[in-house]
């Protein structure tokens, strides 16, 4: 329709004439909330598509993202638990087991063979013989000094029956031999239980490294008592111990040559002639208490 | 009727009095009885238990639940919530349990290794960590006592047409301060009990509780299960994630213990003594993974509407994989004591 054939003043004016703005108030306000609700409809639907969007692409971020970092935590946990990077919970595993399996090798022994060296001032050196076989006795040979061979047999590897066989084979009371200071080096390793309750209750062991090399294929168990270090060598195959070393605590703490207070020498489950451990009585000594 | 009632209520009382009193003889009798007396131990399975009922339900849930425990029950609806949340009551007690067991079994290693007269203790070590775990069997046992009556009571309902029921209002998914205070709660007792622990032992470091490999293996493990499940039928299923990784991680722990017994010496020791914390680190994240993100989801899944029940599979995780990872504490407790045999010289 061409606007110049339109009666009147133009487009506008015709519009103004066949649709008059004479609607009632009801009707037009109807109207504009019809408008208002189609608009909202409309801005809805494109803030949608709009958010849709955008959690999409967060999603696939968030996946990718995801997916990185398991494969990352899970690569590092793999290396982290093979590359042996111990943590303080693993150590202290470590260590009741190491503790655990040597003490359970000493109770294991039949029998036992331990040279002990205390040295003294001057030449005032004493050393001590054990030798300890299951369910026999132990006999214990006592060299201090000028003072010649001391034996001492306990049977029943139990201190409290002991006999006491000087030079001169004379019987004494248990409680004596306790007491007695010279043999209190000894009475620490009489039987191999003895010497296990000691690694498990007594020494405190904290430490463990490994030396091998020259047919030495040993650990260290080191510790602490009564302001001494003390280094338990054991043997890898067999978990018992080779030698036990105290050294005097405040001179490994000044720094200075370490020196060994006394040295214990194990041999393990080596054949004992049984009538070593059987005391031969002079006559007319039999102990009165058996 | 009423007499025949009373009558056997008094019988009732007179038996509950007779089981009583054979209980006591027994424990006269036993001459030493065991000490079952944890009370810190006690006091993080109350407390942390309560805190998860507080991540997972809000307060009106909780009353309800109480109210429908101690009289009779409203609508179906309100029974079926309150069953609900009993269960997770029961299930959070059951899992913290277990929780508490490892940790106190991990602290008491440490505790062995560095107290020169720790080994005399070793065993009275296992029988204190399970303390913890028989506290979170009580408690859990407690709770699923009103959610079988509940569901008892359920069962024998008539069949009633359920008009206005079962519509769970649906919530807003931003956090309510219940659910902060509940972890807050949480994260104070388990912090407690570190804390306490690294200051008798003198030990920051280890603070650093969960270890380092076996928590990035579950964590990476369950976030790669997570994305590979997708949203496999709107279901959370995050709580099957972390008990898949983490017995996965105690399967690998136990073949690395296998492993180490044939080699010698400190390495063979060393690698045993890996071996054993990366099962009972797996299982303690795991555990950790399950009480503090997937229970939660699950319960706000369902709670909301969006899933009916639990599936079998969170149900097996929830009860089963705590129960094997018990067997797996008691399994290195004993792997520990038992000596490494020497091998052939």
């Amino acid at each position: 329709m061409n606007e110049k054939n339109i009666p009147g003043s133009g487009l506008k004016g015709f519009l103004s004439q066949m649709f008059k703005d004479d609607l009632p108030p009801e009707a037009e306000a109807r109207m504009q909330r019809h408008f208002c609700r189609l608009e909202s409809v409309l801005v809805r639907a494109e803030a949608q598509v709009k958010t849709h969007r955008c959690q999409w692409a967060h999603i696939m971020l968030r996946k990718e993202v995801m997916a990185f970092a398991s494969a990352v935590m899970l690569i590092a946990g793999g290396v982290m638990h093979l590359g042996g990077n111990q943590s303080v919970l693993a150590h202290s595993i470590g260590r009741v087991k190491t503790v655990l399996t040597v003490s359970a090798g000493l109770r294991r022994a039949t029998s036992m063979d331990c040279t002990v060296l205390k040295p003294g001032d001057g030449d005032a050196q004493s050393s001590f013989h054990l030798r300890w076989t299951a369910r026999v006795a132990t006999r214990v040979d006592m060299e201090a000094g000028n003072r010649g061979v001391r034996t001492l047999w306990i049977p029943d590897a139990s201190v409290s029956t002991a006999l006491y066989a000087g030079i001169a084979s004379r019987p004494a009371a248990s409680a004596a031999i306790t007491r007695d200071v010279l043999w209190q080096p000894a009475l620490e390793y009489v039987t191999p239980v003895l010497l296990a309750r000691h690694i498990e209750e007594r020494y405190g062991l904290i430490e463990t490294e490994r030396r091998s090399g020259d047919g030495v294929d040993e650990f260290l168990l080191i510790g602490q008592e009564n302001q001494q270090v003390i280094e338990i060598a054991v043997d890898v195959g067999t978990y018992l111990p080779l030698t036990l070393k105290k050294y005097r605590l405040d001179l490994v703490r000044a720094g200075e040559e370490r020196r060994c207070v006394e040295e214990v020498r194990f041999r393990w489950n080596q054949p004992i002639p049984r009538e070593l451990l059987i005391p031969k009585y002079p006559a007319g000594k039999k102990p009165a208490h058996q | 009727m009423s007499s025949a009632n009373s009558g056997k209520r008094i019988l009732q009382i007179i038996v509950g009095i007779l089981v009583l009193v054979f209980v006591a003889a027994g424990v006269r009798q036993l001459g030493y009885p065991a000490n079952f007396l944890d009370p810190y131990g006690f006091l993080f399975v109350l407390m942390s238990g309560m805190a998860l009922v507080m991540i997972s339900f809000p307060g009106a849930e909780i009353r309800r639940a109480f109210r429908d425990a101690a009289s009779p029950p409203g609508n179906e609806a309100d029974i079926g919530s309150s069953i609900f949340f009993w269960e997770a009551a029961g299930r959070g007690f059951w899992i913290l349990g277990i929780l508490r067991s490892i940790l106190n079994l991990k602290i008491g290693f440490v505790a062995l290794a560095t107290n020169p007269n720790g080994l005399q203790m070793i065993t009275n070590t296992m029988a204190q960590s399970l303390l913890a775990a028989l506290y979170g069997i009580l408690f859990a046992v407690l709770c699923f006592i009103p959610c079988w009556k509940l569901m008892g009571r359920l069962q024998s309902r008539p069949l009633t047409p359920i008009v206005g029921q079962g519509v769970v209002p649906i919530e807003s998914p931003r956090w309510r301060f219940g659910t902060v205070m509940g972890y807050v709660v949480f994260a104070s007792a388990l912090a407690a009990f570190l804390i306490s622990a690294v200051y008798k032992l003198g030990m920051p470091q280890f603070l650093w509780m969960g270890y380092r490999p076996a928590m990035l293996v579950v964590l990476g493990g369950t976030i790669a299960l997570m994305l590979f499940m997708g949203k496999a039928g709107s279901r959370p299923m995050l709580s099957t994630a972390f008990a898949a990784m983490g017995f996965i991680g105690s399967m690998m722990g136990c073949i690395q213990i296998l492993h180490s017994m044939t080699i010698g010496g400190p390495t063979g020791i060393a690698t045993l003594a890996g071996a054993l914390e990366f099962v009972l680190s797996s299982c303690f994240t795991a555990l950790l993974g399950i009480v503090i993100l997937g229970a939660p989801l699950e319960d706000n899944a369902i709670r909301k509407g969006q899933v009916p029940t639990p599936s079998a599979l969170n149900r097996m995780s929830w009860y089963v994989f705590p129960l094997l990872a018990m067997m797996f504490t008691v399994l290195v407790f004993v792997i520990l004591t038992t000596p490494l045999t020497p091998g052939p010289h």
